[in-house]
């Protein structure tokens, strides 16, 4: 055997979990071996180390080395917490958290409240909503719909008949599609009704043909309004004409008076240029 | 004799029987209700969301989900209707929001049943230790742990990954905890300590 093997081996030589050929052959090899002779030695040691102390490494040292290393391993337990809880953890992984869980009572805590939650969670599910409930849905759906049948389907409330002449029809369609009879009723009521689209075939040409009539007589109707108003525009125009023939005649007088006043003047001799104050009653 | 199952209730509900309607509002009442108040925080709020959860369920009994997934159906209604009711309370009534540290000093708004195992100081520490969650996290315990949805049924729900949604559970469980070790409150069956 050589070191490498041995020391391979040393752990659970130590363990007593060899086989008595391997148990053995490591004896005789820490017989010759000294430097593998002491590796058993300082095994003694801790061994009876170990049980002076308590069995276990104190706590403080591993939270020490924890600091100096790698930091706590709280935050990578919190994570594994809830797949704990749910036993949703392989059996290895399983086996480190809990390890972490003897040392760490505030990951114990979190976890013990964890594994609570589930079942009293479960208990707000339901909740009272008191007396009277039950009978208010009643009054809203089916007393609603009770009431709106009777009273003929008021606004507010003509759906609830309708849905349920919907559900009443769909429960009867199948049922009634399945008849025997059903393809030669249905073919009943497709002649009953194709046969007055067919007897109305014409109805088109007919319509078309009333249309142009009553185009005809509307343009008719048409031609004696707008004679009308050209009757009427003539009056006006008439009537326009009259108005300027007496207004020109007006004007033929007014121009005489003015003709015969401004003979006169020149009679009476003219006005002094100068004079700043000239007679009003020449003025036009 | 075996009580109907939730499917069978819906058949019936559908043929328009009444008997079968009003023992399907009171088999879900409490789990509609559970989920309005857990939102609302308010009770007679959440009473009218929850009677209108089972309005809409009425007036829509043709496409309800049948069988295991009718729960599921059910509470994303309710969830739904609860942070619609929500966001028109908040925008209606901004003077009078509550501060979440505020909230969480809000006495239990929903009283369980008396027999259910969990004494009354216990529920009422418990929902003050959900009223110190962020939102997302009170959220994610409700649906997950409090409604037991199954993973697949909440990343369907909320629209994102399952692995976000199992990444949220884990934190939102570790922040409760978190939360009810502060109050004091040692692991069931102990107590509340605070």
């Amino acid at each position: 055997m050589r070191c490498k093997d041995f020391e391979r081996l040393l752990e659970v030589w130590l363990a007593g979990g060899l086989s008595p050929a391997e148990h053995a052959a490591c004896a005789r090899h820490a017989e010759r071996c000294g430097e593998c002779r002491e590796l058993v030695a300082l095994a003694g040691w801790a061994d009876s180390a170990e049980a002076h102390f308590g069995g276990e490494p104190s706590t403080d040292l591993v939270h020490g080395v924890l600091e100096r290393t790698s930091g706590t391993a709280c935050a990578r337990a919190r994570e594994e917490l809830v797949p704990l809880v749910d036993g949703e953890l392989t059996a290895e992984r399983r086996g480190l958290v809990e390890l972490h869980l003897e040392s760490c009572p505030d990951c114990r805590e979190l976890r013990d409240v964890l594994g609570g939650l589930a079942a009293e969670l479960t208990l707000l599910a339901e909740a009272d909503p008191g007396p009277g409930f039950t009978e208010g849905v009643l009054a809203r759906t089916v007393h609603a719909d009770r009431a709106a049948v009777g009273a003929g389907a008021s606004v507010g409330e003509g759906w609830v008949t309708l849905g349920r002449l919907r559900r009443s029809w769909a429960a009867i369609w199948p049922a009634l599609v399945r008849r025997p009879r059903f393809a030669l009723e249905a073919a009943y009521v497709l002649v009953l009704v194709l046969m007055p689209l067919v007897a109305w075939a014409d109805l088109p040409e007919r319509a078309a043909d009333l249309a142009g009539r009553a185009g005809r007589a509307g343009a008719v109707t048409v031609a004696d309004v707008a004679q009308g108003f050209a009757d009427r525009a003539g009056g006006v125009a008439e009537q326009a004409e009259s108005l300027g023939e007496s207004a020109d005649a007006e004007l033929r007088t007014f121009q005489k008076r003015v003709a015969s006043s401004l003979e006169r003047g020149r009679n009476d001799g003219p006005d002094d240029p100068d004079d700043p104050n000239p007679t009003k009653g020449d003025a036009p | 004799m075996d009580a109907p199952t939730t499917r069978d209730l819906i058949a019936r509900c559908r043929d328009g029987d009444e008997l079968a309607w009003e023992a399907l509002v009171r088999r879900y009442q409490g789990r509609v209700f559970g989920v309005a108040i857990h939102y609302l925080r308010d009770r007679e709020e959440a009473r009218d969301v929850a009677q209108e959860v089972f309005v809409k369920v009425y007036r829509s009994l043709d496409s309800v989900r049948e069988g295991d997934t009718f729960l599921a159906w059910l509470l994303r209604l309710a969830r739904n209707q609860s942070i619609d009711r929500l966001r028109r309370l908040t925008a209606r009534r901004t003077d009078r929001a509550v501060p979440v540290e505020e909230a969480a000093q809000l006495p239990d708004p929903a009283p369980g049943p008396e027999d259910d195992g969990l004494g009354g100081e216990r529920r009422r520490l418990l929902y003050q230790a959900l009223g110190r969650l962020s939102p997302i996290n009170r959220e994610m315990i409700l649906l997950k742990e409090i409604q037991e949805l199954k993973i697949v049924e909440i990343a369907d729900l909320l629209d994102v990954p399952v692995g976000t949604v199992k990444a949220r559970s884990h934190r939102a469980r570790l922040e409760l905890a978190d939360a009810m070790r502060s109050l004091g409150m040692a692991a069931s069956g102990s107590g509340g300590g605070a």
